[in-house]
């Protein structure tokens, strides 16, 4: 039986190959996922050892409390540079440097920076020796506050050389440099594509940090001393809040926040792939299905020759296990060669990895043909068990084609699952349950699924009917989509997948744009709002130079941290408290926010209740320098979703008391709010702002209507990114439409010959089957926009207790796109089909057996 | 035997020379031999032979589904071999019907549709008082709104008989109608055929392997090894059948 498996397979080349390529493409966005992170996360691990070369131990500032680095990019205290001279006291300290790390951008004439695609540029200090991390290819060690040495790739990319001149910016403002060396960063010659700028270690404390504070002292120990007896040695010397590790320890903390970093690409990533690969799953049941239905008779004869039921089961499953096997290792190789081009791609644009040599882990690989296997396996276990079933009576029956399955059974699961997800996403709407929300869409997703043989019909009724003005041919397409529902819902579920996710999520994203746009009228006072885009260099010195403007009422920044408050840690915001009020509407604030000063913090509404906290409470606050401070709550406010952007509780604090306990490298503001005297025009409000900050060449502008229109921008960015990563879904569905036209076709050799035998001509046959086709391909669509939509706007309700200018926004102008291009996949899909049915010998068909 | 043009009647169909050969060299297989042959108008001619005879190759490709590897083949005045793929399609739409042994339905279309299909096809009106009494010729009058599945053997071959006749085609090409029905039914459907030609003035030609079918014809071509071998006009089913005999069939 295992044998008449493997004939088939070899008998239907071309089902099998479209089949295995459905699973393969799902199984190579996986693997390729992760031999494409696992290649960074490698290359990025040997990037952190060549950092540490040479050094034995790190001090650094100790952290009080766990904070998410994901969260704020790191918390670690900043220390006195007096510290290095205690730790060079210490007996088998050999060398014991400063380490100073901040942003430092190099600018063209122009002012814009060198660095580009967004990868940050950093300011180090030279020290001479091998704590640096550098060495000097060419070039003078830079000494004084206008010389610099700049990394070698940055150089070759801009151009640059020793002797040019330039200027360099930091969140300290922009000055004048010459480039003294170019310098080379441990082997690869940069930080994976990140720009380095040096100087002499006095002059980087002054210039590349706003608190004259270093972030860490490198030391190395006298021949014969390992890297615990260092620690073991310094470790005493050391105040509170100062602790030493090893250099291993330090490259590992620093390997761990990025793998963390990585962790989120990679899943994000993987569930792509899984989408993929359920539309694949709904692609092989859906084939599996009909082959199973035509070779009935097939079955039904092996049956009466003898051949037992777990025969058929074994050998249709046999089929599908050889089809798994081949689809995965195809998109195993398929996944290790996009990553492998991947890695080549970001190697081109100029992010050198130090090593692009692919890393295939094991784990990949069994993950990947496990994943794959067991995907097509179970597809296909519905459809088998069908096969085994077959009576051997069928053998002898006159039609051999599948009977469509509308079973009470089927109607009555297929309701309950609709029935339940209705009802949790309406609870979930009403009780404010985003999750639930979310998850109430799997329910309703499964129930339609399973009623699709009830629900087809009419739909496609519907669908079908502007083919009748294409005429007689048209109306064929259209009644051969219905003539078979299951075949039809089961086509039609991959791209239902598709189309569902992609509408959940823009109705979402465009959702949040209308409610971020409300909430800019409703709580924004502001007139313009200064951003420092993907340069982090706006610091609280810039705040206070907008606010000191003629032109300008009040400004302040919005810097975040975390804190531990009583005991826990929490999201903080720090503003300028005396400007807050004039910047930001709150509904309504109960105390003197205002006036709060750097003992005060002000707590919103919902978490004071939580806590039981009223005005003139205290708080035990704990900040990452360690320092502990008893802060009484001077105001409560009703709504701070517009300083905070996500809805947790979080507390506002001045910005002095931030600056105080948070490192150098946590105070650049992403945005500075700036709200104009009364009366004042905006343009000469901008202007002047526009000149104030002329030492910030890469902060950007923007008035309100630019706030909005950056933040439709920014979603139709992501959308049209998730586009082009769930095309894959897209391409499965297209493929799944194809595959059920050609098998029809075939069925349907006696019918189509007839048609050809009474005047039909090729074209109109070419018409019914794009017809069919399109038909198909909507079905998916209509039902997928239909559910995300839905989907969407409950999840979307659901947060009307948080959001109070929540708007629920459809983006009717891209959903008609993805309604063209469902169109479009439905003319392609049919092509092949088409071309066969026109192309069928009319007398063959006609005399087919 | 050679049997050319015998009579003065009009010609509604006619092969010349006609000669189909499958495979090459050794291995080739002769389905037609020089074959010519008049179908005359306004008369039901029947055709015989045993398995392999040539007689199915004959009728394919007078009605245009097949071609002919020499030879010629007129409907009428056309030449179908000067045809394209999509003029032959039209003739046969409008100038040829057709009854196959089965599948003669489209299963999505009703009773009325598939009566109406090739003039569906071409976007015509059905001449309504023809296709009334087309039906009610076959008696089918109740039957019209349904799908093939729901009717039994002998009306679904009485919707393709129907069909055969609502666009009053200039000839009918009948393959084995009765092949899979039993004898009730076959009589009804031959009588339909029969009473076409006799009240309408059809021209029907009809493949059969079965005496009494052709008894029904006014002419009877028998083939063997690709050839015309002999005719009989007024056959009887005795009369074929004995002749049928004499080949050692």
């Amino acid at each position: 039986m295992i044998k008449v498996a493997l004939k088939n397979l070899r008998g239907h080349k071309l089902r099998t190959l479209f089949t295995a390529f459905a699973i393969a493409l799902g199984v190579g966005f996986m693997a390729g996922t992760y031999v494409l992170t696992d290649t960074i996360s490698s290359a990025f691990d040997e990037l952190f050892s060549e950092a540490n070369a040479g050094i034995d131990a790190v001090v650094q500032g100790a952290e009080p409390f766990e904070s998410s680095a994901i969260e704020t990019g790191g918390q670690r205290p900043d220390i006195d540079p007096a510290i290095a001279d205690l730790v060079a006291g210490v007996d088998g300290v050999a060398v014991a440097e400063p380490g100073v790390f901040g942003f430092a951008y190099l600018l063209d004439e122009e002012g814009s920076p060198y660095v580009s695609g967004g990868a940050p540029s950093f300011g180090a200090n030279w020290t001479g020796t091998e704590t640096a991390g550098f060495t000097i290819v060419r070039g003078e060690a830079p000494e004084g506050p206008t010389q610099v040495m700049i990394d070698e790739a940055t150089a070759d990319r801009a151009g640059l050389d020793v002797g040019d001149e330039a200027t360099v910016q930091t969140l300290t403002g922009t000055f004048p440099v010459e480039i003294v060396s170019i310098g080379r960063f441990g082997e690869s010659g940069s930080l994976v594509g990140s720009a380095f700028v040096l100087m002499d270690t006095r002059s980087a404390i002054d210039l590349f940090t706003p608190n004259g504070l270093i972030q860490s002292v490198y030391v190395i120990a006298e021949p014969g001393l390992s890297e615990q007896d260092m620690v073991d040695r310094i470790a005493p010397v050391l105040p509170d809040g100062i602790e030493v590790v090893t250099a291993e320890e330090s490259s590992e903390e620093s390997q761990a926040l990025f793998d963390q970093i990585l962790g989120f690409f990679n899943t994000f990533l993987t569930a792509v792939g899984l989408v993929s690969l359920a539309a694949g799953a709904f692609l092989i049941y859906n084939t599996f299905g009909i082959i199973i239905g035509q070779r009935n008779r097939e079955l039904a004869l092996l049956r009466a020759l003898g051949a037992g039921r777990r025969q058929v089961l074994a050998s249709v499953l046999a089929e599908s296990v050889v089809i798994g096997l081949i689809a995965s290792l195809l998109g195993l190789v398929g996944g290790i060669a996009l990553a492998f081009l991947l890695i080549n791609v970001i190697a081109a644009i100029g992010i050198d990895l130090p090593s692009t040599t692919p890393v295939v882990a094991l784990r990949t690989i069994v993950l990947a043909m496990a994943v794959g296997t067991a995907i097509t396996v179970l597809s296909s276990l519905a459809p088998a068990l069908r096969a085994s079933r077959i009576a051997p009576m069928a053998a002898l029956r006159e039609t051999a084609t599948e009977r469509p399955s509308r079973s009470i059974v089927r109607l009555v699961i297929g309701l309950a699952i609709l029935a339940l997800g209705v009802f949790v996403m309406v609870r979930s709407v009403a009780d404010g349950e985003a999750g639930w929300a979310a998850a109430s869409i799997v329910a309703i997703f499964a129930g339609v699924v399973v009623l699709g043989p009830f629900i087809v019909p009419t739909v496609v009724a519907g669908l079908a009917a502007p083919a009748r003005l294409l005429g007689f041919a048209g109306r064929l397409g259209g009644d051969n989509a219905r003539r078979n529902p299951r075949r039809s819902a089961g086509t039609a579920a991959s791209l239902m997948l598709a189309v569902t996710i992609i509408t959940f999520i823009a109705v979402n994203l465009f959702s949040f744009t209308a409610s971020f746009s409300a909430a800019t009228d409703k709580y924004l006072k502001a007139d313009l709002e200064v951003q420092s885009g993907q340069v982090p260099i706006l610091g609280q010195s810039a705040v206070e130079a907008l606010a000191a403007l003629p032109e300008v009422r009040a400004a302040t920044g919005v810097q975040r941290g975390q804190v531990q408050i009583d005991g826990t840690v929490r999201p903080v915001y720090a503003v300028t408290a005396s400007a807050v009020l004039d910047i930001f509407d709150l509904q309504g604030v109960e105390g003197d926010l205002a006036g709060m000063g750097t003992d005060g913090i002000a707590i919103d509404r919902v978490t004071a209740e939580e806590q039981g906290l009223a005005i003139g409470d205290t708080v035990e606050v704990l900040f990452p320098d360690s320092t502990e401070a008893t802060l009484t709550v001077a105001a409560i406010y009703e709504d701070g979703g517009i300083i905070a952007q996500n809805s947790d509780g979080h507390y506002l604090i001045d910005v002095e008391r931030f600056t105080a306990h948070f490192g150098a490298n946590n105070q650049f503001m992403a945005r500075i709010d700036v709200r104009g005297v009364d009366g004042v025009d905006l343009a000469q409000l901008r202007a002047a702002v526009e000149a104030e900050l002329e030492a910030f060449p890469t902060a950007t502008v923007l008035d309100k209507d630019e706030l909005r229109d950056q933040a439709q921008n920014q979603v139709l960015q992501v959308l049209g990114f998730l586009f082009v990563l769930l095309g894959l879904a897209l391409v499965i569905g297209a493929l799944g439409v194809t595959i059920t036209l050609a098998l029809s076709v075939f069925e349907r050799t006696h019918e189509i010959g007839l048609l050809r035998a009474v005047g039909t001509t090729r074209g109109q046959l070419g018409v019914a089957v794009l017809v069919e086709s399109i038909v198909l391909t909507l079905l998916g669509t209509v039902l997928g926009l239909v559910i995300g939509i839905v989907g969407a706007v409950a999840v979307v309700r659901s947060q009307a207790d948080l959001i109070d200018t929540l708007q629920v926004s459809v983006p009717w102008g891209f959903l008609v796109l993805v309604v063209v291009i469902a169109v479009g996949i439905g003319v392609a899909a049919s092509i092949v089909p088409g071309w066969r049915a026109a192309r069928m010998d009319v007398l063959e068909a006609v005399s087919a057996e | 035997m050679a049997s050319g043009p015998q009579t003065s009647a009009p010609i509604a169909a006619r092969a010349e020379q006609a000669t189909k050969v499958y495979g090459l060299g050794d291995t080739a297989v002769w389905a037609l031999n020089d074959v010519d042959v008049d179908i005359e108008q306004g008369r039901f001619t029947a055709i015989m032979g045993p398995s392999g005879s040539g007689k199915s190759t004959l009728m394919h490709c007078l009605a245009g589904l097949d071609t002919l590897t020499s030879g010629r083949v007129l409907i009428g005045d056309t030449d179908l071999s000067t045809l394209s793929d999509k003029d032959l399609t039209l003739l046969r739409r409008t100038r040829i019907g057709f009854i196959f042994q089965s599948f003669n339905l489209i299963p999505t279309l009703t009773a009325a549709e598939n009566i109406r299909l090739p003039a569906l096809l071409g976007g015509r009106d059905q001449d309504t008082s023809w296709f009334d009494s087309v039906v009610s010729t076959v008696g089918l009058g109740d039957r019209l709104g349904h799908r093939p599945s729901e009717l039994s053997g002998g009306q679904q071959q009485r919707v393709a008989v129907a069909r055969a006749l609502a666009q009053q085609p200039e000839i009918i090409f009948a393959d084995e109608p009765t092949g899979n029905l039993d004898s009730r039914a076959s009589s009804e459907i031959l009588g339909f055929m029969r009473s076409a030609v006799s009240d309408a003035n059809q021209t029907i030609v009809m493949v059969t392997h079965e005496p009494s079918a052709a008894a029904y014809a006014d002419r009877v071509l028998f083939l063997a090894d690709g050839s015309i071998v002999d005719r009989m006009d007024s056959p009887t089913e005795e009369s074929v059948l004995d002749r049928l005999k004499q080949f050692g069939a």
